[in-house]
């Protein structure tokens, strides 16, 4: 009996699951969105006429995890900016839960770590949700086809939080740079560990 | 002079008895022999690390579940997924000034897709995750958030009387 029960809420929560998470798949084409920068100005991929594709990152001022992937996250917009694929960071944590994710200390954060790409408020959390953003950091890199963005990439950074240095799996970087040879990435998918993204309640 | 040297051995004598906690540092295959554990027992194994927010909340109801368990049929084993080089700076502090005394491995291989998998196909590498099995019963429950003491109570309780 106990047996069937837990069947049934196991099955019943997939369906929830489902429902709920109506997100991005590799090869989807993503839906673009308008989301105020830390310069108050509203900012939509749109707006980057040049760019053939974007690395973007779900990311928080306070979690330890994405703190590590900090300076890696500048360095993919270093490498990759000129080459048309520019870093997009964006906030989507629930400030109620985590006052150090409001707009005002992203303001902060973005201006005193001198981050060379937009850092974008997620207030609603609607763009996480829709990219089926988990933790952060968690990032999806996409790739303009037929004048539409397509999901390409999604996943972790690397596989050594530690140490850049020690990461001999750069997912990210391998992925754009097999984009810019005209190639989809040999690894589309990774899981992404990090700090669970603040949902609101 | 004497009540010095006295006052000192004490100091380290309560220095080493609070630092029993010892955190064992497992590898990738340290935890697939830990997940094939082939005893007929039910396994806890809770995925967290003291980084992580929700995961530290849970643990003091972790600890009474722990304390209220009757360890001939339940075993509990704590996964830190903390950043290895910072195990002395933050874990270790942690676990000393919470004085939890459950068992607590530290995972060192950080390449986490090599291995999220085998705790769980479906698992999305987030924590606080809590894994229950029994191997010989062919037993493997997975909850992929985080859970509090009834609903671990009960969860145990069930998986028990299967």
């Amino acid at each position: 009996m106990k047996k069937k029960t837990l069947f049934f809420a196991v099955i019943l929560s997939l369906v929830l699951i489902s429902s709920l998470q109506a997100q991005y798949k590799i090869g989807d084409v993503i839906t673009d969105f308008s989301l105020k920068n830390v310069d108050n100005k509203m900012v939509s991929l749109s707006q980057f006429k040049t760019a053939k594709g974007f690395i973007i990152v779900f990311t928080s001022n306070t979690c330890p995890f994405a703190n590590k992937y900090e300076s890696r996250i500048k360095m993919l917009d270093k490498e990759f900016k000129g080459k048309n694929y520019p870093v997009i960071a964006i906030g989507s944590n629930d400030v109620g839960i985590n006052p150090g994710d409001s707009f005002e200390e992203m303001q902060k954060k973005s201006k005193d770590d001198s981050f060379t790409f937009p850092y974008l408020h997620d207030e609603t959390q609607e763009i996480a949700k829709n990219f089926g953003a988990t933790n952060t950091p968690h990032v999806f890199v996409v790739a303009k086809e037929n004048n539409q963005m397509v999901l390409k990439y999604m996943g972790a950074i690397d596989n050594n939080v530690d140490d850049a240095s020690k990461a001999d799996k750069k997912y990210v970087a391998d992925a754009v740079n097999s984009l810019l040879d005209g190639k989809n990435p040999a690894v589309s998918s990774t899981k992404a560990i990090g700090c669970g993204i603040k949902w609101k309640k | 002079m004497k009540n010095l040297l006295v006052f000192i051995t004490l100091s380290f004598m309560t220095f080493n008895l609070s630092s029993a906690q010892e955190v064992r540092k497992i590898s990738k295959s340290d935890l697939s022999e830990i997940l094939n554990n082939p005893t007929h027992k039910l396994h806890v194994i809770n995925f967290w690390a003291s980084w992580c927010g929700p995961c530290v909340s849970e643990l003091p109801e972790f600890q009474q579940v722990v304390n209220n368990s009757d360890s001939s049929k339940v075993d509990f084993l704590f996964i830190s997924l903390d950043f290895p080089s910072e195990a002395d700076k933050k874990l270790l502090p942690f676990l000393k000034k919470s004085g939890y005394n459950f068992n607590v491995a530290l995972i060192t291989d950080i390449d986490y897709n090599s291995w999220i998998e085998m705790v769980d196909p479906n698992w999305q590498g987030n924590i606080p995750s809590t894994l229950f099995y029994n191997n010989p019963e062919k037993l493997h429950y997975f909850i992929s958030e985080p859970i509090n003491k009834e609903r671990l109570t009960s969860t145990i309780d069930s998986l028990l009387t299967k």
